[in-house]
């Protein structure tokens, strides 16, 4: 019997007010894989990580994480629980400290010894000197080097993240891909929206070009980076 | 208790603990400071209120009271269903929504509070209508307490819950909305010409006269709920109707609990986000509704879908101008307009106003409010940044042509309302055919008021000059005083006819007429060189 896949998207469609932003998606995402999604702005990235993570309704097509089928309109506990995601503007409380937002999580993800945790996060993100702080004052790199931190304090299956380096330094950088590594070293798996195609080929396996909507190129990273949007940022 | 229950108490206990810490007295005392003055407006509009005279008056009143709030009721209900395809009772926090929606929190753990916190609210006021409804019933109509207690404490309750749980099924189920909706128009039709009829009688009959022939020809006061007043007595109607709301309180709320978990995500965020706009634009003074309930969003995909496909830029300009962007289609501009000057000069025709100032203060806002409120639909879509719309691209003109168009139509459309409302008042003998042509002036004031009161809109980026006082307060200081200072003018003027006498219709016409054309010219001219002030500067 073979592992279930960490996401399978099937025939994923989204329409809004008539007007189509996802054309029959599919796809999946193995164990231990990470797939990236490339595309101009408005190819549809954030609405298939929106989708995938519950909090759009498809118009058509099924997703699935591990062997939870997402049913819109019904209540899936569990399935949020296996999944990370982290929207291209970070979700955070403007009133909590980042280490009530770590033991909440902790609490709601039943991670033991949650805080700990969190303060290796931080600290390897070298943003622990702020664990007391709220983060609507900080800076948009802290706020999502917090928010990746906070990520991978969950023990999901399956990370979500809609650009991880908008807003990152080099240390920020490294050390998401160190994380991101680690994760997926465990068996878990991740789904990644970038612009950001020169650091693809270094955290993907598998790299899916959209346009409009559709896949227009999908494969390995190699092949797939330079098929949109040639002009990226490097 | 579930761990992400538990996480759930433990992050709204840190968040209130933390609203509460950043509380200040200021802000405590600022909102106390608004609150008071909402108070003494809404003190002021009942203080003026007329007490029935004993004999045919209080009677007449006794019978009509019942058949009105029955009407109020199904309108509420009906209201708030239709009102619930673009937003539910149910509203989460926009950082509630927008983080806790991906935790592992039952659904329901964040749907019940809020769906209660929409209860509460409806029952805070039907609290209100029943203390209103008693001291009409007891203090006015001089019913025994006991047989209007039933009626007023427990019918406000049960329509207001039942409006919450029938608008919570038509969120989880939009499409039940596009059913109701041809159902609540035939109602409103229905009502409107009831109405129009009721005032057609008052005018015709007397006060009295007409209040008792419009309560006689509906049913029996004694079978109807509210009919304490007019039975002396508890009525059957009202106990039947108990029995009938509670069932369906009862049902409707089982299944609401039972749907609580069953609300989509993205549905929620997109109530959500509704909320938060109306909070912003209600901070910052718009008064509109397109700008309270509508995102950006769906503004951009509203103004898509009505792209102009013409074959001459004059075609184009002219549809451009009808055809707004942001603002209502053209019926309902109509009948908006047609309502305000038939409604507003139907009244000045008949009906003085009271004679201490607070009441006159009270008169002149409500006229305020209701032009404000229709002005500002119609202020809309005179933008002069018009070069931000896709569809001017298409038109090979100047902006300006396309601002002044854009006013034209308005003025033209609001005219053309204004006159169909003044026709509808001589159609329902409201007004003598002598009185026409001053009605035909304030039909054209107002156009010109309403058009003027868009293009200052446009100009300070403030959709809505003609606020509503309640809303500006504090937050445009100078609007207040300018608001409370004109229609507490308009109102002194309006009594400059002397001791009113309600036997001598039509005696305050051709001072509202003049209140109107005189604000009307100034606020024009205002907007006139404001324009020109704009053009000069290349804006």
């Amino acid at each position: 019997m073979t592992a279930p896949l960490a996401c399978s998207v099937r025939g994923l469609a989204k329409t809004y007010d008539g007007r189509r932003v996802l054309s029959g998606l599919s796809f999946d995402v193995q164990p231990g894989a990470v797939l990236a999604l490339l595309g101009e702005n408005g190819s549809g990235k954030s609405t298939t990580l929106a989708a995938v993570a519950g909090v759009l309704d498809p118009t058509e097509g099924t997703v699935a994480v591990g062997d939870l089928v997402l049913v819109p309109g019904t209540d899936q506990p569990e399935y949020r629980r296996r999944v990370a995601y982290v929207p291209d503007e970070p979700l955070l409380f403007a009133d909590l400290t980042v280490r009530q937002h770590g033991a909440f999580i902790a609490g709601a993800w039943e991670v033991s010894d949650g805080e700990a945790l969190l303060l290796e996060l931080l600290g390897r993100f070298g943003v622990d000197g702020v664990v007391d702080d709220i983060p609507a004052t900080f800076s948009r790199g802290m706020r999502q080097k917090t928010a990746l931190a906070l990520a991978f304090l969950r023990p999901a299956t399956l990370l979500l993240i809609d650009e991880p380096f908008a807003g990152l330094d080099a240390v920020g950088r490294t050390v998401f891909l160190e994380l991101l590594r680690e994760r997926v070293a465990a068996g878990g798996a991740a789904l990644v929206a970038t612009h950001a195609q020169a650091r693809v080929e270094h955290f993907a396996d598998v790299a899916i070009a959209l346009q409009e909507g559709a896949v227009l190129k999908a494969g390995r990273p190699a092949d797939v980076v330079g098929v949109v949007n040639p002009a990226d940022e490097p | 208790m579930t761990a992400a229950a538990q996480a759930l108490t433990d992050v709204r206990r840190a968040r209130t603990k933390a609203r509460r810490e950043r509380q200040s007295l200021g802000d405590a005392l600022y909102v106390l400071y608004v609150t008071a003055l909402f108070g003494l407006y809404a003190v002021s509009i009942l203080g003026s209120r007329a007490t029935p005279a004993p004999g045919p008056l209080r009677t007449a009143a006794g019978l009509a009271e019942p058949m009105l709030l029955v009407a109020v009721a199904v309108a509420v209900v009906l209201a708030r269903a239709v009102a619930a395809i673009r937003g539910g009772p149910v509203v989460l926090a926009p950082e509630e929504a927008r983080v806790l929606l991906t935790w592992p929190v039952p659904r329901r753990l964040l749907v019940l509070p809020a769906l209660l916190a929409a209860c509460s609210r409806a029952l805070a006021g039907a609290g209100l209508v029943s203390v209103l409804l008693l001291y009409l019933d007891v203090h006015d109509l001089g019913a025994p307490a006991g047989a209007v207690l039933r009626d007023d404490l427990l019918l406000p309750a049960l329509v207001a819950l039942l409006s919450v749980l029938v608008a919570w099924q038509v969120q989880l189920r939009p499409r039940l909305a596009l059913l109701l909706r041809p159902v609540a128009g035939l109602v409103g039709v229905l009502a409107l010409a009831g109405v129009a009829l009721l005032g057609r009688e008052l005018v015709r009959s007397g006060t009295a006269l007409g209040l008792r022939r419009a309560a006689l020809e509906g049913p029996d006061p004694s079978s109807l709920p509210f009919g304490g007043a007019a039975a002396g007595s508890g009525t059957r109607g009202g106990l039947l109707t108990l029995f009938v709301l509670l069932v369906l309180v009862g049902l409707l709320g089982l299944l609401g609990l039972r749907s609580s978990s069953r609300c989509s995500a993205e549905e929620l965020l997109a109530r959500s986000r509704r909320a938060e706009v109306t909070r912003t634009a209600l901070k910052l003074g718009f008064t509109s509704s397109i700008y309270l309930s509508r995102t950006e969003a769906q503004r951009r995909s509203r103004r898509r879908r009505r792209s102009v496909r013409s074959r001459s830029a004059f075609t184009a300009l002219l549809v451009k101008a009808l055809v707004q962007e942001q603002g209502s289609p053209v019926v309902p501009r109509l009948v908006a307009a047609a309502l305000v000057v038939g409604g507003l000069g139907g009244a000045a025709a008949h009906v003085t106003p009271g004679r201490g100032l607070a009441s006159t203060i009270a008169w002149s806002l409500s006229g305020g409010i209701a032009l404000g409120a229709v002005a500002t639909r119609f202020a809309d879509p005179i933008r002069l940044d018009v070069d931000r719309a896709p569809l001017v691209g298409a038109l090979p003109v100047p902006l300006t042509l396309i601002a002044r168009a854009d006013l034209a139509a308005s003025t033209g459309l609001f005219l053309l309302g204004g006159l169909v409302g003044v026709a509808a008042d001589a159609g329902l003998g409201v007004v003598s055919a002598g009185q026409l042509p001053q009605l035909a002036v304030a039909a054209l004031a107002f156009a010109v008021l309403a058009t003027a009161a868009g293009a200052l809109g446009a100009l300070s980026d403030d959709p809505s000059p003609l606020l509503p006082a309640g809303l500006s307060i504090g937050y445009r200081a100078s609007g207040l005083a300018a608001t409370v200072v004109a229609c507490a003018g308009g109102g002194l003027l309006l009594r400059l006819g002397g001791r009113p006498d309600p036997h001598a219709p039509g005696q305050q016409l051709v001072s509202g007429v003049a209140v109107v054309a005189v604000v009307a010219v100034i606020t024009s001219g205002v907007a006139v060189a404001r324009a020109a002030t704009s053009l000069r500067r290349g804006r």
